[in-house]
């Protein structure tokens, strides 16, 4: 067996308490127990009695609930502990038989190439070229020999598609692309990933398997931390389990698979192979019930009518542009959840923003209750939530964010409720959406999964019968997931007709009651969500 | 900066340029570029032509297809800093916009130019119209006018270098002057940080259009802590964050190395570098000239 390329002997770190940062503790206090969007990792866990081995060629998958400690595995193998992130550390961690404090910040920052979450924000260039190149400019290799490297890289990593490109406007997946192939560059013999799928769609995620594969058989050690895991199988050979930072398991892949999903499940995992994934049984009886209860809570209007209606949308950027979204036939009934699927360019966000009043429509009209609306009649009562949900957050207590929302629909509505009736009103909608404990919180303190509920509850409040939602889930580990799903049910039985844009296979099953796939800028297929439709939905969703 | 340079930064643009026109246009210069010394390099650079041509669908973000060496853009945008505000002969100025309007032009950026130029024409006929009514309010407005016309060509010259310049190429050039690395470092992130920043602000109002928050002018004359609040808040926070992680991307990729530096890019002044400086150059020389002329009457 060759020697390991990365080893943790008995390791463990605390974070020293951030300083000019004086959020940051609570933040991560309640990252760990109520789960953050994921969209950054400011409150890592402390870990603890680590034992893990990878050598080269392999690769493991560090896997467990938000707040386990994974992030916090992969800074120690970086560098960025202790570099960036102050902190007591035990035991000892090793790259390349070397242990940590022998090794210079630049000859590690060329043994170990790390890929982060966010596509977006870990670039310094706007090309792809001079992005890939970066590294090696910063590390001072000869020019010969860089540019016989980048070459390389984007040989064996096949993005010659990607190369003399204008990084923002390129898609996620595409991003995280050239993240890799900018680390691959500098020629490191370890990988660490930290979350990399968060914001990418399935075909994204199986380029990425297909890339890490490749590294894989060029005889690297790649170190994976990850929620979602399906994507994995077939290029993971151990799956490393991590709580509340310390390893529970080390498996090799195959015994892995061989666990029942219930057991996968109470562990808080995500699904590992999605045709073990099916939609949540909700049988016609159920289903009948909730119409029943939508229908007395619009009794105002025509039942024959769907709530939102689409007729023949078209939308371009900038008068000449092409069309993203075309000849676009869509209806959604109050109550029901409908899940908008379809490949990276399929004209989903367009669409979304549309509904939303966000983007003007070059020709079509949107029906809200039979009655077709401009874009700003559209806005707001159309509630999109965006999937950073810190920039639709405007008070500084989470009970000023609902009053605000009150506010809004007052001023739109013209009709003012009392004031006793508006405070009633604020604080049942707290309690509705589990935030009756944060009343007079700071919204920004609050955690991701919180803050996204806060939007949710304000856009509920402000009277939107519509709520659309850009990747509610992204980033998200089981238990959270499960969380959004069940605000969504809440959502139904109030009678919001809800869209929700999503790559997340697991979470459609979950809550959504219908499909719309989206392809070339319209709805190309609609179908119901049910044990019947299972295979279909699948490929739809880019399986199989 | 005007309409033109905030959608460039705005990000969600298609890049103007046709794929035809980008593939050969990208391909030529890597190969000029690289030709010479490294056979490796135009490998990729020949790939990459054929696949942008292969497919009819044009290439979003594209880069420009050809583009001025970074140290001339500079040179050429000191000189028009330098005589901004020298006696405008008409002839001179028009030969200014022109030569702006050629460099949009080579560069690929034709619709560009056309809108420039037609802002210019605009601009100077609003300027000129407003002498034939003669009152307190049009002189006041003529003067702004004129000191439009003044920066406009800075304004036009800039937005078609920051669309074209590669930051490698900037960086490679700042380098050869041995200006010290953190400062390169800081400027290439600083430019990559507008945009960003950009995109954030953008976010925000539509965020606050969702939420029904009002921004109008009224709301911005009454209350404006309120609307400053609004905007700020929600952007520091997202920019920490993205400042947070880009911070760790930089660690890892060897932003604080004490290494020497090297370059991606070979800058090599080609024809079209030459010829532009000196026709900025005999531009400026003739504005100079005419400005010692009248201190010398």
């Amino acid at each position: 067996m060759s020697a390991p390329a990365i080893e943790f002997r008995d390791a463990g770190f605390s974070y020293a308490a951030l300083d000019g940062e004086a959020d940051g503790a609570p933040r991560g206090a309640a990252g760990a127990s109520d789960g953050g969007s994921g969209a950054h990792a400011r409150g890592a866990a402390s870990v603890s009695g680590v034992n893990l081995v990878v050598r080269p060629g392999e690769c493991v998958v560090l896997t467990g609930p938000s707040g386990c400690g994974k992030t916090t595995l992969t800074r120690m193998v970086n560098g960025l502990i202790p570099a960036l992130y102050a902190g007591e550390a035990t035991g000892e961690v090793l790259v390349q038989g070397v242990p940590m404090d022998a090794w210079e910040m630049d000859d590690l920052s060329c043994a170990v190439g790390s890929v982060f979450q966010n596509p977006r924000s870990q670039f310094f260039n706007l090309d792809t070229t001079s992005e890939v190149a970066f590294g090696c400019e910063n590390m001072g290799v000869p020019q010969g020999e860089m540019h016989a490297r980048v070459a390389a890289t984007v040989r064996e990593l096949s993005i010659e598609r990607l190369m003399e490109r204008d990084i923002r406007a390129l898609s996620g997946g595409e991003k995280q692309l050239v993240a890799v192939a900018s680390v691959h560059a500098m020629e490191p013999s370890v990988f660490v990933l930290d979350e990399p799928t968060a914001a990418l769609d399935v075909d994204a995620m199986k380029r990425l398997r297909d890339v890490l594969a490749r590294l894989k058989a060029a005889g690297k050690a790649i170190l994976v931390a990850e929620h979602r895991l399906w994507w994995l199988a077939g290029v993971a050979d151990r799956i490393v389990l991590m709580e509340d930072g310390r390893i529970t398991c080390d498996l090799p892949v195959a015994e892995f698979a061989a666990m029942p999903a219930a057991e996968r499940a109470r562990k808080g995992l995500r699904a590992w192979d999605i045709a073990e994934v099916e939609p949540a049984a909700k049988d016609s009886e159920d289903r009948g019930g909730v119409e029943a209860r939508t229908l007395e809570a619009s009794c105002a209007e025509e039942p024959a009518h769907p709530l939102l209606e689409v007729r023949g949308l078209e939308a371009r950027y900038g008068r000449r542009g092409a069309a993203v979204v075309r000849n676009c036939e869509f209806s959604a009934q109050a109550g029901r959840a409908v899940a908008l699927v379809g490949r990276n360019g399929a004209g989903k966000t367009t669409l979304a923003r549309c509904l939303a009043g966000l983007h003007a429509e070059s020709a079509g009209e949107v029906r809200l209750s039979g009655r077709a609306l401009g874009p700003r009649e559209r806005a707001g009562r159309v509630y999109l939530a965006m999937q950073e949900s810190g920039y639709q957050l405007f008070s500084d207590t989470a009970a000023g964010e609902l009053r605000l929302a009150l506010e809004a629909r007052e001023r739109r509505d013209g009709e003012a409720l009392p004031e006793e009736e508006a405070a009633a009103l604020v604080d049942r909608t707290l309690a509705d959406f589990a935030l009756g404990d944060f009343r007079e919180r700071h919204p920004l303190s609050l955690s991701g999964g919180q803050r996204q509920r806060l939007a949710i509850a304000a856009g509920a409040l402000q009277g939107a019968r519509v709520m659309v939602l850009d990747e509610p889930t992204s980033g998200l580990d089981l238990a959270n997931m499960r969380r959004v799903a069940a605000q969504i049910e809440r959502l139904k039985a109030r009678g919001t007709c809800l869209v929700i844009v999503t790559h997340d296979f697991e979470f459609a099953c979950a809550t959504c009651d219908e499909l719309a796939f989206m392809a070339d800028g319209r709805i190309a297929e609609r179908f119901a969500f049910s044990p019947r439709t299972l295979r279909r939905a699948r490929e739809v969703f880019g399986f199989g | 900066m005007s309409a033109d340079g905030l959608s460039e930064a705005g990000g969600k643009g298609v890049a103007e340029v046709s794929a035809g026109g980008m593939a050969s246009g990208a391909a030529s210069h890597a190969l000029s570029a690289d030709a010479p010394k490294e056979p490796v390099a135009p490998d990729a650079a020949s790939g990459a032509r054929s696949s942008c041509v292969s497919g009819s669908v044009p290439v979003r973000g594209a880069l420009a297809a050809r583009r001025l060496d970074p140290r001339v853009s500079v040179a050429i945008l000191v000189l028009l800093n330098a005589i901004a505000f020298s006696p405008n002969t008409m002839g001179a100025h028009f030969a200014m916009v022109g030569l702006c309007a050629v460099v949009c032009v080579w560069c690929g950026r034709a619709a560009s130019a056309a809108r420039w130029c037609a802002v210019y024409v605009a601009v100077t006929a609003v300027g000129y119209l407003s002498l034939l009514a003669p009152s307190s309010a049009a002189a006041s407005f003529a003067v702004i006018l004129v000191v439009v016309r003044c920066v406009f060509c800075i304004g036009m010259f800039a937005s078609n270098m920051i669309a074209t310049t590669r930051v490698g190429e900037l960086a490679c050039a700042l380098q050869r002057v041995h200006l010290p690395r953190h400062a390169i470092i800081a400027l290439c992130v600083a430019l990559r940080f507008f945009p960003t920043m950009a995109a954030e602000f953008t976010s925000v109002v539509e965020a606050m259009r969702v939420r029904g928050v009002p921004l109008n002018a009224r709301m911005v004359v009454t209350q404006p802590v309120r609307v400053m609040e609004n905007l700020l808040v929600p952007v520091m926070s997202r920019l920490a964050i993205v400042a947070d992680e880009l911070g760790n991307a930089a660690t890892v990729r060897g932003m604080d190395s004490s290494r020497p530096r090297t370059s991606y890019y070979d800058l090599r002044l080609r024809a079209m570098d030459w010829l532009m400086l000196a026709a900025f150059g005999v531009v400026a020389a003739f504005l100079l000239g005419v400005r010692m002329g009248w201190w010398l009457a």
